[in-house]
């Protein structure tokens, strides 16, 4: 628990050795070749032109050309190569976060709306690839080139070593000035810009309305305030890099001088060749870059890190409806499934059932009515084990359902949803995938479709009936013992109400079924219908003996004109 | 392109002095940047000479070095100015102009699209470039122009051999840049899929777990994920390929010199000082090519999103509808009015409602009947598409706009209340007296909630302050509209929300202290029915019945059953 977030992304990697060695192996040639550049154009001046040797600066540029070829494929392919490494452990962990989301119960879900979902899984996970593309990847090149230089300039002429690498602390004191002085003004500004967000939403959404109160000018002119605050703040935090910017290439200037100063005064004394000068001052451009690098990579970092927190803490999080241990054979249904003294609350002290006991004996249909909020939809999560019981118990021929391995009680019990709900991919891929099974399925609520036909944003390229259709063949993949549906909130067309009607008739067939319906229509050929309110059974019948008794659901019948 | 430099003189025209500001001072800080190596070959040629005359050029260059970092201070600084200013211009051009749009066009665009729009385009995505990016570009052709310029002074011969590279770099860089770009487009695709994909799972996660649809809507993911992954690969070749470019390119024109310029030194043409002189003004060859890259590459992005701007910009602003006239009482009279959809559907057909002063009227209807596009006519926010409509015995054309606007005050279904103090909310900048402020709140019945609130009115509320409940949000949604001291007043389910007590509470203060007041109300709370002058029931757009309660719940018709409906659902709550 205590390891740092991001080392805990190293298993991401494994697999990747080989590639990963081999990409910092080629940084470390292309940096000892960046190393090298200035020192050959020392030694051209050193030795070849002070010689007027024109055959050995014809070698020497050779050399440089070659030096710099390899420099060049060198950096390219090992960057590419780390590139296709980083992109590889993304896509591996972005994989085990989406595996690990699709399986996490339903609590969690309804706790974390969608977009925040994807932002970890795509925002994320991106920010742990900037980090290994521009840190992790950058960092070890830039100081072996730093070091390099050192090193260089130690081994060649050390008597410039200390006045090159003098600017250094005034490097550093300046970053540290930009990072105290900076943060600041670029936090202010990315608060003002998020005021400008939700102030553009509010108003974009508001403005018919506000236009009724005859309120444009007011609008606009409340627009130009926060237009100027963020003006004001976004001018602040830009300037805020040209300053440091332009005072490190001061700095740098300042060092160039001061070597020219006293390396000159070396020179003449003979101390330091003239091509040792030029290299230094060489030196110090290349050190410019990766310093200006440095701040940019600090912020990634801290981006890095507080991403990979939020994925470890999504994957350690473990659903609370999971398998048991040891899972009990699903026992088949040939008495009854049942709810047993079932009490439910999502918010501890506002019960939504109250201790309910339902039976759906083997092989009958029931039909489950009642107001909204009166518990229906907490029926259904409990049949699927999408939530626990807070009391009492659902079982199936006496077996608690918690002690059935979830994967097998969902392919027992199958939900046709009338709110059809499609995913992008073909067809097949929404009947799982199995060409077989999903043949049988279609055929079975007589449809016929290509299975490799792509479905368009939802199934927009489908009619309304063949959707609907479509998701009564995915619940009957499995052919399930049980089937729960749950009737669609919004109204269908009479035309297709029929076929759908029809579809659902036929399999229903042999099937026990469960019913949760808003329209009494739907129910009244159960054998048995519930009708719940408040959490508890009202009344419990067949749909004649319910009209007889002239109680709620015979009030509801009336006002739905399904009284005859 | 046109359309890039149309909106470029839009948004630049009014500020001619930081052009011009920003102009010279690029020209002067690439002159001196040159400056700086040009002064090499003299600190080179006196290195054998006394320390005195090094030290004149060392001063020479130290005053080369400062005087640059001054100009370039505050030519960065105008162009970061200038670049948050551009976004400011943008923004504010395209939200005044949103603001005289008609109602139909919120209702056709999404508010996401428009913030997107508003925030993105007009933001990052063109304010860089329209400046900062135009203008390093510039910068970098001063300092090619004048680097080169210093080169061919010193030696031509030389140059051509230092500057053969440069054209080639700048051809490879534009080509790289170019195909970067379209391979941009490839992985916002990849990205949009997948983000399909992510939506879609996680909002039917119920339908996926229940079906053991896991394992396939997975392999689904790792399929668009893959492309994704391979796209960006693809990508990464072409950038780190365009960064060697600049990165290194440079180097070439390094060989060139050692090559030409070494053997120049030896045959004497060319001093050991302009020697060095020539590896310095390479270098400073460097990030031109870098800043011509980026220009070429950002120009595509800014069209994209300019684009999108004047898609909005190039929506056309209703004509000025409005008269001088005001109206003559609080009554409002439709005639065989028709309301059609932009797509041509039927919304309201032949609606007749004569709305006398001080009366009130309640419509009610099932979900999809058209109460709601019926109170948006009455609010004059649809336009009648046939029949006559009157406002105080005016059609709305002959009345001025703003007498017009505030004889009639709606209090929509869903308020949308922006977030800032509660008084500020409710005034939306209008200025009233202070008693009419106060019976606004009296009558919406917010007052006795203000106590509760921490700073009174003062509180701020919305998504960045306190959060209202519903009802206390419906209520701020009257007071908002009382304050304008409306003539009518029309109440599109705007009740729901509060218990049956406040609610009778309002009606009684509105009556007591506003009794001239016409309302026209949508609601499903019986006593609000029950106690209208007038009611009219709604069906498919139409008026199917008219009356009073006493009248219309003994006669057989849709009256009847939606009464029933909604009395049903007050026992079963």
């Amino acid at each position: 628990m205590s390891r740092h977030p991001l080392l805990r992304l190293f298993p991401q990697f494994r697999g990747s050795e080989l590639r990963l060695a081999w990409g910092m192996a080629g940084l470390g040639v292309a940096s000892a070749a960046t190393l090298a550049s200035p020192w050959l154009v020392a030694q051209a001046i050193d030795v070849d032109i002070a010689n007027g040797d024109v055959a050995g600066l014809t070698r020497r540029a050779l050399l440089y050309v070659s030096l710099l070829g390899v420099s060049l494929t060198m950096t390219w392919a090992s960057r590419v190569t780390l590139e296709v490494v980083a992109q590889r452990a993304m896509y591996d962990l972005k994989r085990q976060l989406f595996a690990h989301l699709v399986g996490h119960d339903l609590a969690f879900h309804d706790d974390h709306p969608s977009g925040s979902l994807i932002t970890r899984v795509q925002g994320d996970t991106e920010a742990l690839r900037v980090l290994f593309a521009e840190v992790v990847l950058m960092v070890p090149a830039d100081g072996l080139l730093f070091f390099g230089m050192f090193g260089m300039l130690a081994w060649t002429s050390p008597a410039l070593l200390p006045i090159v690498f003098g600017v250094v602390p005034v490097y550093l004191v300046l970053f540290w000035l930009f990072r105290k002085i900076g943060a600041p003004y670029f936090l202010k500004a990315r608060a003002v810009k998020a005021t400008l967000t939700a102030f553009l939403a509010e108003h974009v959404r508001a403005m018919p309305i506000l236009q009724t109160f005859d309120r444009e000018q007011w609008t606009r002119d409340r627009a130009a305030a926060i237009n100027e605050e963020v003006f004001r703040a976004e001018a602040l935090a830009q300037v805020q890099p040209v300053w440091y910017f332009n005072s490190v290439m001061l700095a740098q200037r300042g060092a160039m001088v001061a070597t020219l100063l006293v390396g000159g005064a070396l020179v003449s004394a003979g101390e330091v060749t003239l091509g040792a000068l030029v290299m230094g001052i060489g030196y110090l451009r290349l050190m410019f870059q990766p310093l200006m690098r440095l701040s940019h990579q600090l912020s990634t970092l801290e981006r890095a890190r507080a991403a990979a927190l939020r994925v470890a803490g999504i994957l350690d999080s473990q659903p609370t409806i999971a398998d048991p241990v040891e899972p009990v054979p699903w026992p088949g249904l040939t008495a009854a499934l049942r709810l047993e003294e079932v009490g439910f609350s999502y918010v501890e002290g506002t019960p939504i059932l109250r201790g309910i006991d339902l039976a759906f004996p083997a092989g009958t249909s029931t039909g489950i009515v009642g107001a909204t909020g009166a518990g229906k939809s907490t029926v259904l999560n409990l049949l699927f084990r999408f939530r626990d019981p807070t009391s009492g118990r659902v079982s199936v021929d006496g077996v608690d359902l918690r002690d059935l391995a979830l994967g097998e009680l969902r392919r027992r019990i199958g939900l046709v949803q009338q709110d059809v709900h499609l995913f992008p991919g073909t067809v097949l891929d929404n009947l799982g995938g199995d060409r077989e099974r999903a043949e049988r399925a279609l055929s079975r609520v007589g449809l016929s479709m290509d299975l490799d036909q792509d479905l368009l944003d939802g199934g927009a390229n489908l009619s309304r009936g063949e959707r609907q259709l479509l998701t009564f063949a995915r619940a009957l993949v499995d052919d399930p013992e049980v089937l729960v549906l749950d009737e669609a909130t919004s109204a269908i067309d009479p035309e297709t109400e029929r076929t759908v009607q029809a579809a659902l008739d036929r399999l229903k067939t042999g099937r026990t079924t469960i019913t949760v319906a808003h329209r009494l229509a739907t129910v009244r050929d159960c054998d048995q219908i519930y009708v719940l309110a408040h959490g508890e059974v009202q009344e419990v019948g067949t749909h004649d003996e319910l009209l007889a008794r002239g109680g709620l659901y015979a009030a509801l019948a009336q006002l739905q004109g399904v009284a005859a | 392109m046109r359309l890039v430099f149309r909106w470029w003189w839009l948004l630049w025209k009014d500020s001619p002095i930081f052009l011009a500001q920003i102009v010279l001072l690029s020209v002067g800080s690439a002159v001196l940047l040159t400056a700086f190596p040009w002064l090499w070959q003299y600190a080179i040629e006196r290195l054998d000479q006394p320390p005195e005359a090094l030290r004149e050029v060392a001063g020479w260059m130290v005053a080369a070095a400062v005087g640059q970092w001054l100009l370039y201070m505050v030519l960065q600084g105008s162009r970061s100015v200038m670049n948050a200013t551009i976004q400011w211009r943008a923004r504010q051009r395209v939200f005044d102009h949103l603001t005289e749009l008609d109602p139909s066009f919120f209702r056709r665009w999404r508010t996401g699209d428009l913030v997107t729009r508003l925030y993105d385009d007009a933001g990052d995505k063109i304010s860089w470039f329209l400046c900062s990016g135009v203008f390093r570009a510039f910068e970098a052709l001063l300092i090619v122009v004048s680097s080169l310029s210093a080169m061919l002074w010193l030696d031509w011969r030389l140059t051509l051999w230092v500057a053969a590279p440069l054209p080639v770099l700048i051809a490879l860089q534009a080509v790289a840049q170019t195909e970067l770009g379209r391979r941009y487009l490839a992985v916002q695709r990849s990205i949009s899929a997948i983000n399909d994909q992510l939506a879609t799972t996680f909002e039917g996660i119920r339908v996926v777990q229940a079906t053991g649809l896991a394992p396939t809507v997975a392999e689904g993911f790792a399929e668009r994920a893959a492309v994704q992954r391979d796209a960006e690969v693809h990508v990464a070749r072409i950038q780190q390929g365009v960064f060697l470019l600049y990165g290194f390119g440079w180097q070439l024109a390094m060989v060139s010199l050692l090559l030409a310029g070494g053997e120049a030194v030896i045959e004497g043409s060319v001093t050991l000082g302009q020697f060095v002189t020539f590896e310095g003004l390479v270098m400073t060859l460097v990030w031109p090519m870098f800043d011509f890259g980026m220009f070429v590459s950002k120009v595509m992005q800014a069209r994209v999103a300019l684009d999108r701007l004047q898609e909005l910009m190039d929506e056309p602003v209703p004509e000025d509808r409005w008269g001088t006239g005001s109206p003559d009482d609080a009554s409002l009279s439709a005639r065989g009015v028709a309301v059609r959809a932009e797509d041509g559907a039927t919304l309201i057909e032949d609606l007749d409602l004569e709305l006398a002063p001080g009366e009130r009227i309640a419509i009610v209807g099932e979900v999809g009947s058209g109460k709601s596009t019926a109170m948006a006519l009455l609010a004059g926010m649809r336009q009648p598409t046939a029949g006559s409509l009157l406002l105080g015995g005016h059609p709305r054309s002959q009345l001025d706009r703003a007498t017009a606007r505030r004889a009639v005050a709606l209090v929509p279904q869903d308020p949308v209340l922006p977030s800032t103090s509660l008084r500020e909310t409710i005034l939306l900048g209008r200025e009233v007296d202070e008693a009419v402020f106060e019976r606004a709140l009296t009558v919406s019945r917010l007052a006795q909630d203000l106590p509760a609130l921490p700073q009174g009115l003062e509180t701020r509320v919305g998504e960045r302050g306190v959060t209202l409940s519903g009802g206390q949000q419906q209520r701020v949604a009257i007071a908002r509209a009382l304050v304008g001291d409306p003539a009518i007043l029309l109440l599109d389910d705007a009740t729901a929300a509060l218990d049956a007590d406040t609610e009778a509470a309002f009606w009684e203060a509105l009556d007591r202290s506003l009794p001239h007041v016409s309302t026209v109300v949508v609601t499903h709370r019986l006593a609000t029915i029950e106690q209208a002058d007038r009611i009219l029931v709604l069906e498919g757009g139409r008026v199917v019945q008219r009356g009073r309660h006493a009248e219309l719940i003994a006669a057989e018709g849709p009256y009847q059953r939606i009464y029933g409906r909604i009395e049903a659902k007050a026992r079963l709550a």
